[in-house]
């Protein structure tokens, strides 16, 4: 019973997400998938095939024993090692639900006898797993995933600090608004001078922390991921994106507004958190 | 554009926006986004500031993964003079200061904005 619940629960995931996300696909027949979502799903069911030892559920029985894969590093001949490290290298096969029933598993269920095994989706735990037990065999794929992007965005989107008042008067129109820096002469009397500087910081993501998903103001109302059938993707896009503007407009004005506070705290009170001095 | 704008009407300024003036200059068509009535810059009447944005990274993404090339050097500061060769003198003419207001999309900004905010 708890075994045709989890089938039951995980079947109706998937038609679910395949009611919204691909529409109209015939989910019994795999050969005739033509969604993007659908066609990742039968490329990564075939590597784990292939490359992963993985084996596809029968109502014959347990894996082929060439679908035993070995550790890299282990050796071949069973003999060369103890049986307790064999058993520890040899990774046991994981089977998987065939893709013709994964939106049908209580029909194959209340077909099966006694002794046959029920078919069921492995956990993602169970199969998170299993993939990292097969990992020294496939740590090539490290070379192929570029990291080059996400440290140019690191940089992009770190902190920014300036000198309220540049060395050059020309370089801002605004040097009246903030104390003049030292000079050097000025520096060379007192170090302390030097350190006092005003400077400004900007910090790209501040607004992260005015979002909170509980706000009705800042969070993304549900409406933007109901896309229809009749609707393009561009319309998706641009909605998503005036939303975003929205919520970005409502994040400046608050850091502003921060910005603004602190200008005036700094004249009356202890250093703000925005600049300091 | 219109943030900007409602931060200085918020702080107690009368603003105008795209609002053309009349200039010495050939090209009469120039404005600048937003001005500032009696900012209090002294030497000047008002303040004009006119934002823009800077894309962070050009070209097409011929590489996977990166969509585009990312801009080397100081691409806000190479705006930014060009904005200040454009309207600066032109407005100095009127009394009127002129301040570029340069972001990136990233998020990067420009610190004469940033000192202006």
């Amino acid at each position: 019973m708890g075994a045709a619940a989890i089938c039951s629960h995980a079947e109706q995931n998937f038609i679910d997400l395949a009611s919204t996300w691909a529409p109209g696909q015939d989910l019994a027949n795999p050969d005739q998938w033509s969604a993007p979502i659908f066609l990742a799903l039968k490329q990564a069911h075939n590597v784990l095939l292939t490359d992963f030892g993985c084996h596809e559920w029968s109502i014959d029985g347990p894996a082929p024993a060439s679908a035993v894969p070995q550790i890299e590093g282990s050796s071949q001949n069973p003999a060369a090692n103890a049986p307790q490290s064999a058993s520890r290298n040899v990774v046991p096969p994981l089977t998987l639900l065939p893709l013709t029933l994964l939106c049908s598993t209580q029909t194959v269920d209340s077909n099966l006898d006694g002794n046959a095994k029920v078919p069921s989706v492995p956990a993602q735990c169970v199969i998170t797993a299993h993939l990292m037990r097969c990992w020294p065999s496939h740590q090539y794929v490290l070379g192929d995933i570029s990291l080059t992007r996400s440290e140019q965005t690191l940089g992009l989107q770190s902190s920014q600090r300036f000198k309220a008042c540049p060395t050059d008067p020309d370089d801002t129109i605004f040097g009246l608004h903030f104390p003049p820096p030292a000079t050097d002469s000025q520096v060379q009397a007192d170090p302390s001078l030097k350190e006092k500087a005003w400077h400004l910081t900007w910090m790209p993501l501040a607004f992260l922390a005015s979002l909170r998903p509980q706000r009705q103001q800042t969070r993304f109302t549900g409406e933007i991921f109901s896309v229809r059938r009749s609707e393009r993707p561009s319309h998706f896009c641009v909605r998503t994106l005036s939303h975003t503007r929205n919520v970005l407009a409502r994040s400046l004005s608050s850091i502003c507004t921060g910005i603004t506070y602190s200008l005036v705290r700094s004249t009356l009170g202890p250093s703000p958190a925005m600049i300091t001095s | 554009m219109n943030v900007s704008a409602q931060l200085a009407h918020n702080s107690g300024l009368r603003v105008r926006i795209n609002r053309k003036f009349a200039t010495t200059a050939a090209d009469s068509n120039k404005q600048g986004d937003v001005q500032a009535m009696e900012f209090g810059i002294p030497g000047y009447d008002d303040l004009v500031w006119d934002v823009s944005l800077v894309s962070d990274r050009i070209g097409s993404s011929t590489q996977h993964g990166l969509n585009g090339k990312l801009q080397l050097g100081d691409y806000l500061n190479a705006r930014a003079r060009r904005k200040i060769g454009k309207f600066r003198r032109d407005y100095a003419a009127k009394n009127i200061a002129f301040a570029p207001a340069i972001l990136s999309v990233a998020g990067k900004i420009h610190p004469e904005f940033l000192r202006l905010l």
